[in-house]
């Protein structure tokens, strides 16, 4: 290996590592599978780089959603083990999190801007919407996790995640 | 764009589609350039949700593990096969490219100019001036994208490149103790070249930017002459 090899890759860690496994974290609410996904998707995302094509997203959203995918997949692994999906809402999943200071100013803009932006969706919406990236169940479980047709849940995603563009991109940019 | 294709891409972004349903979408995904476009673009937004999740504290252990683990494969920082210049850093490159090489002062009033416009709201762009005193001419822009972390560098009239070195890019950004390596790129026997580069890692209101003259292949930190800089 060369040194500047290493060294990119100690200040690629460094920069996507904390955001990415908090994200895995809120999937997954295990803490040792949470590690065991961050290496396998850093590992992944390394082998990768190369690959990694700027014209279609930037790096911060390549690097979140191979995480997110391999978080989700550990998580539908243990939900079809047991048989008991684990549905969970984002706000029932803030325990153990990070002692004050441990973040950054930069990723507590980013926090509170998002969370801003999920204020903008009326509850229904934001539900499936936390549901569908943090939950890892299926349309059929959101739907009767929330009591709602599947119809409904469709459109309340599309909806929440369009307004949720809109503003991130248009007021909050 | 019509609803039940809006449907269909936020769905597959968050990974609900299955069997069927999924396969159909992935085929108008390839051959649609339009249902691709949009697809990107929710995808930056739901990628956002994950400054949503609880911040937690990293194990300092894994990054140990992780740097032992995965870091011994080189890194490609520069993606030769893409380009990627969107209309307003074309528009930035084609005008600075006409004006900032023949008089700096006229340079510095267009940079005030474009960057009091909206358009730029989200570009960064400065002009590097050269070190080398064998090439006072030498010159180069660069245009930068904080939002979606990519940038475009202009050069011209550099001293070519032996076999032997590389030319690498720095962008200086107070957060991290050293500059960051925005990738390598050879300059041999052309009278200008544009490069897109993206940092190995986050970078956001960069202080300025510098290119150094590296060893083959580049460095971690820069080792070399600097011979461009520019804040």
């Amino acid at each position: 290996m060369q040194a500047g090899d290493q060294e990119a890759f100690a200040q690629f860690y460094d920069g996507f590592a904390p955001g990415l496994f908090s994200m895995i974290f809120a999937i997954l609410r295990d803490q040792k599978e949470s590690e065991e996904v961050l290496q396998d998707a850093f590992v992944q995302m390394w082998k990768q780089l190369a690959t990694y094509d700027p014209t279609r997203s930037s790096l911060f959203t390549w690097t979140v959603m191979i995480s997110r995918h391999k978080a989700i997949d550990r998580l539908r692994a243990r939900q079809r083990q047991t048989r008991l999906p684990e549905v969970v809402v984002l706000e029932a999943k803030n325990t153990g999190a990070a002692p004050e200071g441990a973040d950054s100013s930069l990723s507590q803009k980013e926090r509170e801007r998002v969370r801003l932006a999920l204020a903008q969706l009326n509850a229904g919406q934001r539900e499936a919407i936390e549901l569908a990236f943090f939950g890892g169940l299926t349309q059929s479980q959101i739907a009767e996790k929330l009591g709602t047709p599947l119809g409904t849940i469709k459109a309340r995603i599309r909806r929440g995640l369009l307004a949720l563009h809109d503003f991130l991109t248009k007021v909050l940019p | 764009m019509n609803e039940k294709i809006e449907e269909l891409a936020s769905l597959y972004i968050v990974g609900l589609l299955e069997g069927s349903e999924l396969t159909g979408f992935e085929r108008q995904l390839e051959s649609d350039p339009a249902v691709r476009e949009l697809v990107d673009r929710l995808d930056e937004t739901a990628a956002q949700l994950a400054h949503a999740a609880p911040p937690r504290t990293l194990p300092p252990h894994l990054r140990e593990n992780i740097l032992a683990t995965a870091g011994g494969r080189r890194l490609i920082p520069f993606n030769r096969r893409q380009v990627w210049i969107p209309w307003t850093v074309a528009a930035c490159l084609a005008l600075f490219c006409a004006y900032a090489i023949k008089d700096e002062q006229d340079l510095r009033r267009r940079l005030k100019h474009l960057r009091e416009r909206d358009v730029l709201a989200q570009l960064e762009v400065v002009a590097l001036d050269s070190n080398v005193q064998a090439a006072p001419e030498a010159r180069a822009v660069v245009v930068w994208d904080g939002r979606k972390q990519r940038g475009v560098l202009r050069v011209e009239k550099l001293p070519p490149n032996d076999a032997a070195h590389d030319y690498q890019l720095w962008l200086i950004d107070p957060r991290y103790q050293n500059p960051v390596n925005g990738g390598v790129f050879h300059f041999a026997g052309k009278a200008r070249a544009r490069i897109t580069f993206q940092p190995a890692i986050p970078v956001r209101r960069p202080r300025g930017f510098a290119v150094s003259l590296e060893r083959e292949g580049g460095v971690a930190k820069a080792e070399g002459p600097i011979v461009l800089e520019g804040k």
